[in-house]
């Protein structure tokens, strides 16, 4: 049997730095196929050149025997690939369908002259396109979006639609770039689902992912990559148990537990302090996009010194909430108050002064400056002092890979090194109260579970830190206290322990 | 009955149609004919424009080029080789659309800023030819246009003409014969949109590589709106030429570029008839701002700016998403 995808010796440089090294693999016709490796390794870099969007520098990639050297990526698709992004590709300016319907273009030729006069063949075309777009959407599991535009859906709503315009093209071989990053384990578990359901269709899955219970229960071979090389391949029972892998992807610490139930610690927990001062009050609090009502009668209480986890499905207004506090979303309602003050006339710029600060969400950091300054922009509100340099010597020894990167820009950083220097950067504004989003969120185990000992420094330091997290184990077993946001309203509240003990959330969000 | 015609493809065409046939009633002199038949001719180009700027999010500064390249294609073969009106607008939309796909192919490659600069470019060398080549386009002068016409039938603004009995002076008749055009320059536009082409202009825009992946050749999209766009753009740039009886290279100038630009912006990017609004406005604006005298263009530069930051998204989107919040407000008291 020969392979469906087969890559020889493929090498990638991005100027001296080589991202993939010599990666030789085979993928055979039906197979579920999966790329692991901590961020950074060249896992969607792979990607990127089997796709077409970038040309190797070296090597060979082959599709059904046919070498892809001189094919632009829409020609890989006449052929039967397609692919979904890491950072979402979808048109903002279509509708749901519409997108979905994209991804029927190469089986709808039509002419410039019937188009122009819309002749009764391509009003058929499009009907059935249409018909068939919508029939997609329900199989992915946006059935109810079927009339929205697509800047009106949730996170998880548009990896799905990622997913049904892909499979619209009728690929062969479908390539998903995490698509579990930034799931709860509810939406996880329906992925799970579905993608099982594509490869029973008979088409084979090449998948990039770091959720390891998701690789290991669906694939049926691994491929690891570090460092932009090959570390090992085989199938999920020999990877499972190579050292090596565990060493460098999955973290000394990590046993079975990360394999298979996210990693659930309770253990060395930081106690809560005495000081039950409270730092933060919001009451009544709603805000919305247009029309659309993000958040409603928000109730929410920060003590200094504590860790609050929100947690909730994509969508919910988690983010949204972040937004507000730093003041980046405008309220329609109620009131937030931070250390007595009424944050309502305080313009975001100066609440970074008065001590909040924002971690964003996607890292956001500025890709076309230097490490070293995105560091001080994030001391822009400080002005310069000496004690500012302080700060900086004091970033890069609790962050020694940015003391090694300093000099390059960031947008050459792995999204790991990103996540820390956005840690980095907001600690330079000397917060006393930072608001994380989604620090977790497509990185590597090992990455994950570094930044999670941070955030726990940081909290040993004082700060106070409010985290949003779809990793919602893990930063409930972090947290002093939690709320569970649902369509925009906060559900229960409680301890992090009562939260995780809860069996609602248990259901809805640990996926137990 | 009246709300499955709300919801129909066509109602902003039948709605604008309605417009244009009332319209004569408020047409008091030749004068207010001249002004709707001149911005029923540039809001068929900024149609053209906006398939290009607000569907598939490329940009020309030079589109007056190609408005001026089909004005004198037109004034050329009609007034100095005598060919009949129809031929010449043809074949100089043909002309027009080669040069515009020669022209695009290598420029279309490049975004943002650098597609501005190079679109600019176009537009300027096409306003310098034109200038320069006096032999044939009388230079700076201009040259003289003859009345439109087509088998052995000459529609001139002077003239006299009988309709289904009806008397019309000459600009009634160009009024009719501009509002068909518009009407078919808006109804070739929505088909357009609303089509697997058009799909792929706007996922152009969307998302390159989005649409890269599922088998859309982006690079041969962005010629063929660029070429679509510049056609639409001769096509009135011939209309315009006899419209007016005399040309001059202020017709391919980069001032007209820039206005072809302010319309389809202040209009709203992407809404055909958002563009017309603009077209309008922007055509009404100067007659209006008379009065101010020298203060005129002070009055035009701030009336742009504040419709710019209050109503981001052009004229007409923004008026319809306060029309019917209002309309589901009044719905949402009634239940």
């Amino acid at each position: 049997m020969t392979a469906l995808v087969e890559v020889k010796e493929l090498d990638k440089a991005f100027g001296g730095v080589h991202a993939v090294e010599g990666v030789s693999f085979a993928v055979e016709a039906g197979q579920v196929f999966s790329v692991i490796g901590p961020n950074g390794a060249g896992k969607t870099t792979l990607f990127n050149l089997i796709t077409g969007l970038y040309t190797p520098t070296k090597g060979e990639i082959l599709l059904n025997g046919e070498s892809t050297a001189k094919l632009e990526p829409n020609q890989l698709a006449e052929r039967g690939m397609c692919r979904t992004f890491q950072q979402m590709q979808i048109c903002m300016n279509m509708t749901a369908i519409e997108n979905v319907m994209l991804g029927r273009h190469l089986h709808l030729k039509s002419s410039l002259f019937t188009t122009l006069f819309r002749l009764p063949s391509l009003r058929r075309n499009e009907a059935a396109a249409r018909e068939r777009a919508a029939d997609l959407m329900k199989y992915v599991g946006c059935g109810n979006y079927l009339n929205s535009e697509a800047s009106a859906m949730s996170y998880g709503a548009l990896k799905r639609l990622e997913i049904a315009r892909a499979l619209a093209a009728e690929p062969k071989v479908i390539l998903l770039d995490e698509p579990a990053a930034g799931l709860n384990a509810v939406e996880t578990s329906a992925l799970e689902e579905l993608i099982r359901k594509i490869a029973e269709q008979g088409i084979t899955v090449m998948l990039v992912e770091h959720d390891m219970k998701l690789v290991m229960n669906i694939s049926d071979r691994l491929l690891v990559l570090n460092y932009g090389r090959v570390l090992t391949q085989g199938t999920p029972e020999e990877i499972r148990q190579n050292p090596e892998v565990i060493a460098a992807y999955l973290g000394g610490s990590c046993t079975q537990e990360q394999f298979g139930g996210r990693g659930l610690k309770h253990a060395d927990r930081v106690t809560a302090p005495h000081a039950k001062k409270e730092m933060l009050s919001i009451k009544g609090l709603a805000t919305s996009y247009g029309q659309i009502e993000a958040l409603h009668d928000i109730d929410v209480r920060i003590n200094s010194g504590e860790i609050v986890s929100l947690v909730g499905a994509n969508g919910a207004g988690k983010s949204t909430l972040l937004m507000t506090i730093s003041g980046l979303q405008p309220t329609d309602g109620g009131t937030i108050t931070f250390e007595g003050k009424d944050l309502a006339k305080v313009p975001a710029d100066q609440r970074v002064a008065d001590g909040i600060v924002q971690v964003p969400e996607g890292r956001q950091v500025f890709k076309n400056l230097s490490v070293h300054d995105n560091l001080l922009l994030g001391a822009y509100s400080r002005g310069k002092t000496p004690e500012v340099l302080e700060d900086l010597e004091r970033i890069y020894t609790r962050f020694p890979i940015l003391r090694q990167k300093r000099h390059n820009l960031a947008g050459e950083l792995s999204g790991g090194q990103q996540q820390m220097l956005a840690m980095g950067r907001a600690l330079m504004a000397k917060p006393r109260l930072l608001l994380m989003d989604e620090p977790s969120m497509g990185l590597a185990p090992l990455i994950i579970e570094e930044i999670f000992n941070i955030v726990k420094e940081l909290k040993e330091e004082g700060i106070t830190i409010f985290l949003v997290e779809q990793n919602a184990s893990q930063a409930l077993a972090l947290a002093d206290r939690g709320y569970v946001l649902e369509t925009g309203k906060v559900v229960v509240e409680g301890t992090g322990r009562e939260l995780l003990s809860n069996e609602k959330v248990r259901e809805a969000y640990l996926g137990m | 009955m009246l709300n499955r015609f709300m919801q129909s493809r066509l109602r902003g065409l039948v709605i604008l149609a309605l417009i244009l046939i009332i319209l004569p009633v408020f047409l008091g002199n030749p004068f207010h004919y001249e002004l709707v038949i001149q911005m029923a001719i540039i809001a068929a180009t900024v149609i053209g424009l906006n398939l290009l700027v607000g569907f598939a999010g490329q940009i020309s500064l030079g589109h007056a080029g190609f408005f001026g390249l089909g004005a004198y294609f037109s004034g050329i073969a009609t007034g100095t080789y005598g060919w009949s009106s129809l031929p010449a607008l043809v074949v100089g939309a043909i002309v027009v659309g080669f040069i515009a796909w020669i022209v695009g192919r290598p420029i279309l490659r490049l975004k943002g800023h650098y597609l501005s600069m190079a679109t600019l470019a176009v537009g300027f060398i096409i306003a310098i030819i034109l200038n320069n080549e006096r032999a044939m386009t009388g230079g700076p002068d201009g040259m003289p246009v003859p009345a439109f016409e087509v088998f052995g039938w000459e529609l001139s603004t002077f003239g006299q003409y009988s309709l289904l009995g009806l008397e019309i002076s000459g600009v009634q008749a160009w009024y009719i014969l501009a509002s068909v055009v518009l009407l078919l320059a808006v109804w070739f536009a929505l088909n357009l949109i609303e089509s697997p082409i058009g799909r792929a202009l706007r996922s152009v825009k969307g998302s390159e590589v989005a649409a890269s992946v599922v088998g859309v050749n982006t690079a041969k999209y962005k010629s063929l709106v660029f070429v679509i766009s510049a056609v639409y753009a001769s096509v009135m740039g011939s209309f315009y030429a006899h419209f007016q009886g005399f040309i001059t290279p202020a017709v391919a100038s980069f001032e007209f570029s820039i206005l072809f630009i302010t319309m389809v912006v202040l209009g709203g990017m992407g809404s055909t008839f958002g563009v017309i609004l603009g077209a309008v406005v922007l055509k009404l604006l100067p007659q209006v701002l008379a009065d101010f005298q020298e203060l005129e263009t002070v009055m035009f530069g701030l009336i742009l700016m504040l419709t710019m930051i209050f109503m981001p998204k052009g004229l007409l989107p923004t008026l319809t998403a306060i029309v019917s919040r209002r309309m589901r407000k009044k719905a949402g008291d009634g239940a």
